[in-house]
């Protein structure tokens, strides 16, 4: 009798939060996933088309393919610009004693503030006639004062991303000093009694000890830059024409602007396709770069 | 520790240049949203003419009317009534999932992990209608519940991962040790794990007060009366209606993000004391 | 283990479907004591512009209808009413942006054909035919035309005094005179559509309809031509050419709010405007110190001016709503109450309903320039100088197709030629579809 109990206790632990999960998201997602293969408008008239959806998707449809770059480019930006900060600044300020808590706190505070607002914020900074260009021509830097920041479609992606990031880092670099305080200290005495000077202890101890939060990190930016959404919204809408328009704000304007919940759904699963392969793709190369432990 | 005898210009310099990159990075962070709270008590004009700077003149009625306008008391008790509820539910539930997650051997662990990873690719629009269509039947849209159902729903994926995680880093003879005295699966858990993850709940705790309280999405289209909106919604809805008073809209932005920001504040205090006194040491 | 897996994800799955798929039972809506309720939705309103509305709107209704609840609520998008309505829920009766936005929810059977009400209170003879004919979709009405409108010129009279600048009156003395205000510094036309990509329709139905010539989008519309056609081609062009050139919107309207628009125009940062009469009511709440004027769209030297009208949103009965009847007779009491309807028009600068009935003498009390606009409407109905407004006009799909993709071409990352191929592509469907709106 113990021995069934047993067996069945892990299942108690983790049914439940499944079951929840389950019933609010997976269940419904599938319904949806199934409309995928109508032509419907959100609204109750759905006509069976079976695959019609994904062919348009794969060969008209010039705006997914563009909305795709530039996940791929927000993806880019953000495997490296939040995580060298993160884990640079968690480094550095796990190295110091008495300030340590302040400069941990403050720079998690942007994370903290919701999109609409953090995005509001920023696009009134970004104003072109009352934001940050006007301190820049004040100061003299005539040619950035010039800049328009959300309507050149060259940086819009890019400002968007920079405002992203401001919220971002913060998070990771906590997550990343967590981690780092995690690791045995035992080991940095050990390797400075060997004679290891910071750097080496930095290759040979510190990464290595969070190498689980590393990969953590990883994968769930490289699926969320496939899923990131709010703050393209709240501060472009996938404007100025389309420079910034990503999956997410597409699929957003299929299902409630055009009224193609059919089609709006088609690309969900296309999304979703290309999260579940990454988080596959990620898992087999961090196995075989020894990133993970299970 | 040792100490070196010549400390040297290098390390002088290095160091200056260390709390040089901190504290910029600090500017970066803070500066905006300081400003944000200083254009609060700008006036309108000024705030558009130049919108970086100290006020030339404190106008101080930007705050009394904007909470008034706005009706921020009730929105504030929405929200925090939610974010209370979804904190216990997902602490819980999470809680028990990702122990299971990490410390037991079980035939489904494979796939509950790479469920739970899949969850985070599932964007939201793919259920948002199905489940208004539910709760709809159900009678329960336009009330407080179903936000509450809903997010310790969507909460669960990326803490159950975080939390089992930061589980998994810590050794397992603890928990063996444990039951070598004899307690069951749930007695470890409750008397060995919980204490030693109490920073990490912590963490999750404000991860998921932080989202509740600025989530807009679903609030807005789940919740349409007005007594019941939570904060975010009604900032939006008072962005869009009050567009061309940047002061008012600062002042709403402040008065958005202060109370996270305070919460914030004060728990990250304890939460540092978890992390640097409890902890592993072996 | 597998097994009880299998039946959770069915068991949801099922649930789920079954809640999409059947026919949605509307819920009974009762307010205490057994009263009947009504909801109608609107859009935003700050807080003075909901007490005007109370005046003239909410206790209006409850004095009419003494048992029942009739409540305004306000959206804020689009998209938490199409998710209620969708659901099953939603409103009463939906305040929509106008026929073509009616056309999607009538095409899913989401609106009620009206034609019996219609024939109860004879409303086809309430409306002018053109407001009136423009809400029929495949044959049936499927909504009332709460406004209507046109797109004029405004111009900043203080900027204009002070610069000694004349009011253009042909199309080529306005190219001009935009030259001259641009090598003033002075923006030509306000524009910006950062926070409403849409509002692009403004400007490209003032092109077409303008300088195309409504007998060319009239033809078009009908299928006799096409868009692709000089006449219409050219105006296109000489709009993005305007915008290349700074005068529309100063090289940066995807990144100006539409609130900016108003106010760069107010302050003198701009000295024109294109925009709809509707302008004049925020203008004169939140701007109350600007001196402006309007005119007709100069046009082309000997021609005529043309004023492009629309009707500027649309009120419609929810099927699933349960008092169905009952929502038809509060719509045919809003459009019937004179008195309050003239009333908000004179203190609060609301739009009129285009009522055959409608009397010049009732809105003496408005402010003058505002009368100016009225008149201007009423002489280009009667003398048939009216133009063609895209969200009235044109069929939905090539409307949404325009106004994504206008900025792409004022951007140079679209080509104009393919633009317009696309646009008629989109016509040509609805042509066939017989989906296109009546034109007058």
């Amino acid at each position: 009798m113990k021995i069934s109990k047993k067996k069945l206790i892990p299942y108690f632990f983790i049914v439940p939060a499944f079951l929840l999960h389950a019933c609010i998201v997976t269940g419904p997602a599938l319904s949806t996933l199934v409309m995928s293969l109508f032509e419907w408008n959100g609204m109750n008239q759905a006509v069976f088309i079976g695959l019609q959806n994904f062919k348009e998707i794969f060969t008209q449809d010039k705006i997914v393919r563009l909305s795709v770059i530039h996940n791929i480019q927000w993806l880019l930006i953000f495997i490296t610009v939040p995580l060298f900060l993160g884990f640079t600044v968690a480094i550095l300020v796990s190295q110091l004693r008495r300030s340590q808590m302040f400069f941990r706190t403050v720079y998690f505070v942007p994370y903290v503030i919701s999109a609409a607002v953090a995005g509001k914020i920023w696009t009134a900074y970004m104003n072109p006639y009352y934001g940050l260009n006007q301190v820049f021509g004040k100061m003299g830097f005539e040619k950035l004062s010039q800049v328009l920041w959300l309507g050149d479609p060259k940086i819009a992606l890019c400002s968007v991303a920079f405002v992203d990031n401001w919220h971002w880092w913060g998070f990771i670099m906590v997550l990343f000093l967590g981690a780092l305080q995690q690791v045995d200290s035992n080991l940095y005495e050990a390797a400075r009694v060997d004679g290891a000077n910071r750097f080496q202890e930095l290759i040979h101890i510190s990464i290595p000890g969070i190498r689980q939060t590393i990969a953590f990190v990883l994968i769930m930016t490289i699926m969320w830059s496939f899923l990131t959404f709010d703050y393209v919204y709240i501060m472009t809408n996938g404007g100025p024409a389309n420079s910034t328009e990503i999956m997410a704000t597409y699929i957003y304007k299929n299902a409630f602007v055009k009224y193609r919940a059919g089609y709006a759904n088609a690309l969900c699963v296309i999304q979703s396709g290309i999260c579940i392969l990454l988080y596959f793709f990620q898992k087999y190369v961090s196995k075989k770069g020894g990133l993970e432990d299970d | 520790m040792t100490k070196t005898m010549h400390k040297g210009f290098r390390y002088y310099l290095f160091t200056a240049l260390k709390m040089l990159f901190l504290v910029l990075m600090l500017l970066f962070a803070a500066v905006p949203l300081l400003q944000v709270l200083l254009n609060s008590f700008r006036s309108d004009r000024e705030v558009k003419s130049m919108p970086i700077g100290l006020p030339k003149q404190w106008v101080f009625n930007n705050w009394p009317e904007t909470w008034r306008i706005g009706g921020y008391a009730q929105a504030y008790f929405n929200s925090l009534l939610t974010a209370a509820v979804v904190i216990i539910v997902v602490l819980t539930l999470v809680g028990f999932g990702a122990y299971a997650l990490s410390k037991l051997e079980f035939k489904g662990r494979g796939f509950f992990m790479g469920y739970f990873f899949v969850a985070i690719s599932l964007p939201t629009f793919l259920y948002i209608v199905p489940d208004y269509f539910v709760m709809n039947k159900l009678g329960l849209v336009n009330t407080r519940w179903s936000l509450m159902i809903i997010y310790s729903a969507t909460q669960l994926p990326f803490n159950m991962l975080l939390l089992r995680t930061f589980l998994a880093g810590i050794p397992r003879e603890l928990e063996e040790a444990a039951k070598i005295d004899g307690c069951d699966e749930l007695q470890s858990f409750l008397r060995i794990t919980l204490p030693i993850a109490k920073p990490m709940f912590l963490t999750i705790g404000i991860l998921v007060f932080v989202h509740v309280w600025n989530e807009f999405l679903w609030a807005n289209t789940f919740i349409t009366t007005e007594a019941l909106k939570p904060v975010a919604t009604k900032y939006v809805v008072f962005t869009g209606q009050y567009g061309s008073n940047m002061a008012r809209i600062y002042t709403a932005s402040a008065i958005t993000i202060a109370p996270v920001i305070v919460l914030y504040l004060l728990f990250s205090r304890r939460f540092i004391e978890g992390m640097t006194s409890g902890s592993v040491k072996g | 283990m597998r097994k009880f897996l299998a039946l959770c994800l069915a068991g949801s799955l099922a649930l789920s479907t079954a809640a999409c798929g059947s026919a949605q039972e509307p819920e009974k809506k009762e307010g205490g004591g057994g009263r009947e309720k009504i909801v109608i939705s609107c859009g935003l309103a700050d807080d003075s512009q909901v007490v005007v509305r109370q005046k003239y709107m909410d206790e209006p209704l409850k004095k009419a209808f003494p048992d029942v609840d009739i409540e305004f609520k306000m959206y804020n998008d689009r998209q938490s009413l199409q998710v209620e309505v969708a659901g099953g829920g939603g409103p009463d009766i939906l305040a929509l942006d106008g026929p073509t936005d009616v056309a999607e929810f009538a095409k899913s059977d989401r609106v009620l054909a009206m034609d019996s009400y219609a024939q109860q209170y004879k409303w086809d003879e309430l409306f002018y035919d053109w407001a009136y004919g423009s809400c029929f979709y495949n044959g049936k009405l499927y909504s009332l035309p709460t406004s209507f409108e046109g797109m004029v010129l405004y111009y900043n009279e203080d900027v204009f005094e002070e610069h000694k600048w004349q009011v253009p009156e042909t199309l080529e003395e306005l190219e001009a005179l935009m030259a001259e205000i641009k090598e003033a510094g002075i923006i030509p036309l306000s524009f910006g559509n950062a926070n409403y990509q849409g509002a692009v329709d403004w400007l490209y139905s003032t092109f077409t309809s303008c300088y195309g010539g409504p007998e060319a989008v009239k033809s078009a519309l009908e299928g006799n031509s096409k868009f692709t056609d000089p006449a219409i081609r050219d105006s296109l062009q000489m709009m993005v050419d305007w915008w290349k050139a700074g005068y529309i919107g100063d090289n940066s309207s995807q990144a100006v709010t539409q609130e900016d628009m108003i106010a760069f125009f107010a302050e003198g940062r701009a000295a024109m405007m294109i925009n709809g009469t509707w302008a004049t009511s925020q203008l004169g709440t939140v701007y109350p110190d600007c001196n402006w004027d309007s005119v007709i769209m100069p046009p082309p030297q000997g021609k005529d001016p043309i004023f492009p009208l629309a009707t500027g949103g649309g009120w419609s009965i929810n099927a699933n709503s349960p008092n169905p009847d009952l929502a038809a007779e509060v719509l045919n009491f809003l459009f019937t109450n004179y008195e309050d309807h003239y009333a908000s028009i004179v203190e609060a600068n609301y739009q009129p309903y285009p009522l055959k009935t409608f009397e010049m003498e009732k809105i003496k009390g408005v402010e003058e320039k505002v009368y100016e606009q009225y008149e201007m409407l009423m002489d280009a109905q009667t003398d048939n100088r009216i133009g063609y407004c895209s969200w009235t006009f044109y069929p939905s799909e090539m409307r949404v197709y325009m106004n994504e993709n206008t900025d792409s071409v004022f951007l140079d990352a679209l080509s104009l030629d393919e633009y317009l191929e696309k646009s008629q592509s989109y016509l040509d469907a609805a042509i066939e579809a017989g989906t296109v709106p009546i034109l007058p």
